[in-house]
């Protein structure tokens, strides 16, 4: 699946706010990646690049639905 | 990934369930096969790299591929392989009478710090990723259905996730990220009131 640049660019920067540079992140069998790295895959538009972006639009798109069931189960 | 099935394999025994690790050079379809129709467990847990179709063994060759599913015949199986219930387990499911197939439709996700050498289990940042995950088998070996082992994991994760947000431990907003992706991809086919029985 190929994403606009729009939502590349919206990734990259909350990649660059919320991931500190000494953490690695692993994404199933592709390996670990740091935040440049990722970064990097995600402008070439790798699989690895796409599941980075699916994993920030899950967070972002679930936000309302966490809020709510996080006060639900108190 | 092998040193967070440990608890697991550890939970089973505090319950006196006989557990047969297969590990290592092992991890061969041969080895495999042979196992599960000796032994037949009501109860199988496949922890490492996958893909829709196939889980994959010892110097990444297929351990278990689509053509292979008839060897879930009416057991409950959980699989902490990524994508692995999309085709695997559906057709285990649905062609070979497989009881229920839980596992994760997307790309298992981890964190890790790399500021200091760490073993895997000594990585307080990743634990409650693991924690979340474990906590479908180890609810089953407990006596849930597998409908509620699912639930209780996905519980752990909302309790996880709310930790997290307001957190300040390193990594915390990735980790938070990882659970959430893991846990919207936890699926299983099959029989959700079923239960393991030992």
């Amino acid at each position: 699946m190929a994403y606009d640049k729009d939502i590349k660019e919206l990734v990259k920067l909350r990649l660059m706010s919320t991931t500190p540079s000494n953490i690695k992140i692993s994404i199933g069998g592709f390996g670990e990646f740091n935040r440049d790295q990722l970064i990097e895959e995600i402008e070439k538009g790798t699989s690895v690049g796409n599941a980075a972006i699916r994993m920030e639009l899950t967070f972002i798109r679930k936000m309302a639905s966490i809020s709510r069931r996080i006060s639900e189960e108190g | 990934m092998y040193e967070w099935s440990v608890p697991v394999m550890n939970a089973a025994e505090k319950r006196g369930i006989k557990v047969d690790r297969v590990d290592g050079q092992r991890v061969i379809k041969k080895e495999i096969v042979s196992r599960i129709e000796k032994l037949k467990p009501g109860f199988i847990f496949l922890n490492g790299h996958g893909d829709s179709k196939t889980f994959y063994g010892y110097d990444n060759e297929v351990a278990i591929g689509i053509t292979d599913a008839n060897i879930f015949k009416n057991k409950i199986v959980f699989t902490r392989v990524c994508n692995c219930v999309k085709k695997l387990g559906k057709k285990a499911v649905e062609k070979h009478s497989c009881t229920s197939f839980i596992g994760y439709e997307f790309e298992f996700v981890n964190v890790r710090q790399t500021n200091v050498e760490l073993k895997l289990r000594e990585d307080e940042i990743s634990r409650p990723i693991w924690e979340v995950s474990n906590t479908v088998p180890i609810s089953l070996i407990k006596g849930t259905t597998v409908t509620e082992a699912v639930e209780s994991s996905h519980k752990k994760a909302t309790k996880e996730i709310s930790r997290l947000l307001f957190s300040k431990e390193l990594g915390s907003i990735s980790v938070l990220k990882a659970i959430l992706t893991n846990d919207e991809g936890l699926k299983y086919h099959g029989d959700g009131s079923a239960k393991f029985f030992y």
